[in-house]
């Protein structure tokens, strides 16, 4: 029986065992709803997928000023995420450990996995990254942001564009710059003490030979200089910023090794007898055993009375200062208060024989990894552009997600498209600080900073921070060097020629990957 | 010099002998309890004693810990993937000490000290291969890729260990369990193991205290902070930049401390036993 049910397409089963014949209405029926099913389906299954936000997974560094990081997960992106259709996921992490991430993501990326994030926010070039990362999506966004607001500075371009390959290996957002700062009650009394020949500007350091000079009178007043020489990033900073002022460095613009070669091997042995003598008058043996960190630790302990850092140290006496004035101390008398007012920054990087000549602190950088589906690569490139337009108080707030990236970075971040925020707008900013303002501090102190457009320079300069200066500033090559002669170990000659062989074996390592131009 | 005289000294120099030993091993965790309750004015002084407080002391470091980080959650998922760690572990080295020390004769030895060279290739190495392993098993972001990827530390180690201590127990007790009828699983279980509980709380403390201290992989496959333990978690909110918050980073290694020292504390006569009974039932 239930055998001729079958065969006979009148009846249908409605229940195990139970058979049901179907009448003309029954299938009129079913025919309008799958004929409805079947037109309208594909309109309601798109709503359905457009519906689903695209998830755009970003990793970056928790940003050394805290309300940063509030404006940044906590405004920016998920009003930018609910404009965009878009979910945005922020992870922070501390910028020591980016690259072990970025390594293993990397490596994921390689392997045609999942990286685990889409776009990573990197705070030095990372040129070693570029076959893992979406060049082409970088160059849509630079030549997008080009069009918008101007110029990327040649800053950025040298930190992020591979002349070899042709690629953008990221995006450089922001830089921070690297000046000197100083103890201004420090060096005033060194200041007025100095005469003749040994005379230094009362307004702080212009020049190399000036922190030598009103170094030795601040290491016999118990404060010397603090300049690390040892295996770490600001020690690789302030020799290169040295080499550069001097006229040398690593590669010229070609990707050449130029440091031992005259007339730069000459160049190079001034820079290094130069900061042998630097060591022996004006500092102590801590600096060898410098840390990323000791610059902040000595200078705010009041240890030492000059460093090189991002602005980090002087907003950091500035928050001790503002937390004084906060537990009701008064601020003409507050010990915080008069440190935070002491502290000063250099208008300029120290000049040297070659010109005055400094680097970024850190260098902002984005990339997005290759292979990302494209709505998250859309999505990712957009978010960029966004965030980059958005240093712009005013363009911010029209947008929805006000102070904007200068303001909340409270001017560490510095626009690498420079009129991503109009010079006007920084200055307004920078002339009447709310975070000085709130240390009982000079309101424009920072104004200065404005000048590192003109005196920051690109590890690696002149030429591009590539693959292979990425790997001699991470294995301290240079650090190495100076720091050996500075001990005595070896002599100039002896340093340089080790390093350049060992710089020049680097190279012809990237060189063979296709990653590195040049041939010496 | 009397037997007396020479008695005084001997004993002196045993107790300036313990006395420096203690100072040594007790000095970092002092200086974490002292600076996590020092005030940061009197902390960052360079005039004051470090070793003691100049000013009152503040509870403002441990606050921040619990009110501004997730400390609390990052303790939490410590224990969690400790706890798996730690019973993972013991269901593959149980097993597998037990083989080697009784199965596999001469060999078993050799084989354990291979077992135990796996060990020693370092983490560094091994965390982008791993990384691979980690993502197929869709396990990045998780507490179980941690749980999944550190016994490959612990269990080489343990076994070792744990072979090594099975080795030293008399084989006549599990032979005579079996005259009497036990199977051999029964042995091990009613014999064996009872006997093995030295060598197994030093497992446990080993894989505990392994799993809580490892930084490459927690930092290489966990990022979301929720899913942060403290040894990664803890140099990642407390760190920005090149500024060192020392008061709560001091503050939360020293509660994160608290934990493993109460659980030594609790445990140290069998662990010590673990060293000196193989030896003493020979």
């Amino acid at each position: 029986m239930e055998e001729e049910r079958k065969q006979d397409g009148a009846w249908v089963q409605v229940a195990e065992g139970r058979w049901r014949r179907l009448t003309r209405r029954d299938f009129l029926k079913s025919a309008a709803v799958g004929a409805a099913a079947g037109s309208l389906g594909p309109l309601v299954l798109t709503e359905r997928t457009r519906a689903q936000p695209v998830t755009l997974r970003i990793l970056q560094w928790r940003h050394f000023v805290p309300p940063y990081d509030e404006w940044f997960n906590r405004v920016f992106a998920p009003r930018w995420g609910e404009k965009n259709g878009v979910r945005v996921v922020v992870e922070n992490v501390g910028v020591a450990d980016l690259p072990a991430i970025a390594a293993s993501e990397a490596a994921r990326v390689a392997a045609g996995a999942d990286p685990g994030h889409d776009m990573v926010q990197y705070l030095t070039p990372p040129a070693t990254l570029e076959r893992q990362v979406d060049t082409d999506a970088h160059r849509e966004v630079i030549e997008e942001l080009k069009r918008k607001v101007g110029p990327y500075i040649p800053l950025a371009e040298k930190s992020t564009y591979n002349p070899v390959t042709r690629r953008y290996f990221g995006v450089s957002d922001n830089f921070v710059p690297d000046p000197i700062h100083y103890r201004a009650d420090l060096w005033r009394q060194v200041s007025a003490r100095l005469t003749g020949d040994q005379r230094v500007p009362l307004r702080g350091p212009v020049t190399w030979d000036d922190i030598r000079k009103a170094g030795r009178e601040l290491k016999r007043m118990g404060h010397p200089v603090g300049l690390g020489l040892s295996q770490e990033i600001d020690t690789g900073m302030f020799l290169r910023a040295l080499m550069y002022s001097w006229g040398t460095g690593e590669q010229d613009e070609a990707s050449n090794v130029i440091l031992d070669v005259p007339p730069f091997r000459q160049r190079t042995l001034d820079a290094l007898r130069f900061v042998k003598a630097l060591y022996e008058e004006t500092m102590f043996p801590g600096v060898f055993a410098w840390t990323a960190a000791s610059n902040n630790e000595e200078f705010l302990a009041g240890r030492i009375s000059v460093a090189m850092n991002a602005i980090s140290i002087i907003r950091a006496a500035q928050a001790a200062a503002a937390a004084a004035i906060r537990r009701g101390e008064n601020p003409n008398q507050s010990p915080a208060v008069q440190f935070a007012r002491n502290t000063w920054i250099t208008e300029r990087a120290p000049q040297g024989p070659a010109g005055a000549r400094g680097l970024e602190h850190v260098m902002g950088v984005y990339f997005i990894w290759r292979n990302r589906p494209r709505p998250v690569r859309e999505a990712a490139k957009k978010l960029l552009i966004d965030l980059i337009l958005s240093f712009d108080p005013d363009v911010a707030a029209k947008e929805g997600w006000p102070p904007g990236k200068f303001h909340a970075s409270q001017a560490y971040d510095y626009p690498t498209f420079q009129n991503a925020i109009p010079k006007e707008k920084r200055l307004a900013y920078l002339r009447d600080d709310p975070v000085s303002k709130a240390a009982g501090d000079r309101r424009d102190k920072l104004v200065s900073i404005e000048t590192a457009y003109e005196w920051a320079h690109n590890v690696g300069w002149p030429g591009p921070s590539n693959a292979a200066i990425d790997e001699v500033f991470n294995t301290w090559i240079l650090n190495v060097m100076f720091a050996r002669v500075a001990q005595g170990i070896d002599t100039p000659e002896q340093a340089l020629d080790a390093a350049a062989a060992q710089i020049r074996r680097v190279f012809q390592k990237w060189r063979e990957q296709g990653l590195v131009g040049g041939r010496r | 010099m009397s037997g007396r005289t020479r008695k005084w000294l001997l004993g002196g120099g045993r107790f300036l002998l313990i006395g420096v030993f203690v100072v040594f091993a007790a000095f970092p965790f002092a200086w974490m309890g002292i600076t996590a309750f020092k005030q940061n004015s009197d902390l960052y002084n360079p005039q004051n004693n470090p070793f003691w407080f100049n000013e009152p002391p503040t509870l403002e470091h441990l606050h921040y810990a619990f009110t501004k980080t997730w400390f609390a959650r990052w303790v939490l998922n410590t224990a969690l993937v400790g706890l798996g760690v730690v019973t993972i572990t013991l269901l593959l080295t149980v097993p597998a000490a037990y083989s080697l020390a009784r199965l596999l004769g001469r060999w078993g030895e050799r084989a354990s000290i291979g077992i135990f060279l796996v060990y020693l290739v370092p983490p560094t190495l091994l965390f982008i291969p791993m990384s691979l392993v980690v993502t197929t098993l869709r396990l990045q972001n998780t507490l179980w890729s941690l749980i999944v990827v550190y016994p490959t530390i612990t269990v080489p180690l343990c076994t070792w260990l744990l072979a090594g201590f099975l080795r030293g127990l008399p084989r006549e007790l599990e032979e005579a369990a079996m005259v009497d009828g036990c199977t051999r699983l029964g042995a091990l279980g009613r014999v064996l193991l009872p006997l093995a509980v030295p060598g197994i709380v030093t497992v446990v403390i080993f894989s505990f205290t392994l799993s809580a201290q490892e930084f490459v992989y927690a930092l290489s496959f966990v990022t979301a902070v929720a899913q942060k333990t403290v040894s990664v978690g803890v140099p990642a909110d407390m760190v920005r930049g090149d500024i060192f918050d020392w008061g709560p980073l001091m503050a939360s290694a020293f509660l994160a401390s608290v934990p493993v020292a109460a659980l030594y504390y609790l445990v140290i006569e069998r662990f010590v036993g673990s060293f000196s009974l193989s030896g003493a039932l020979r």
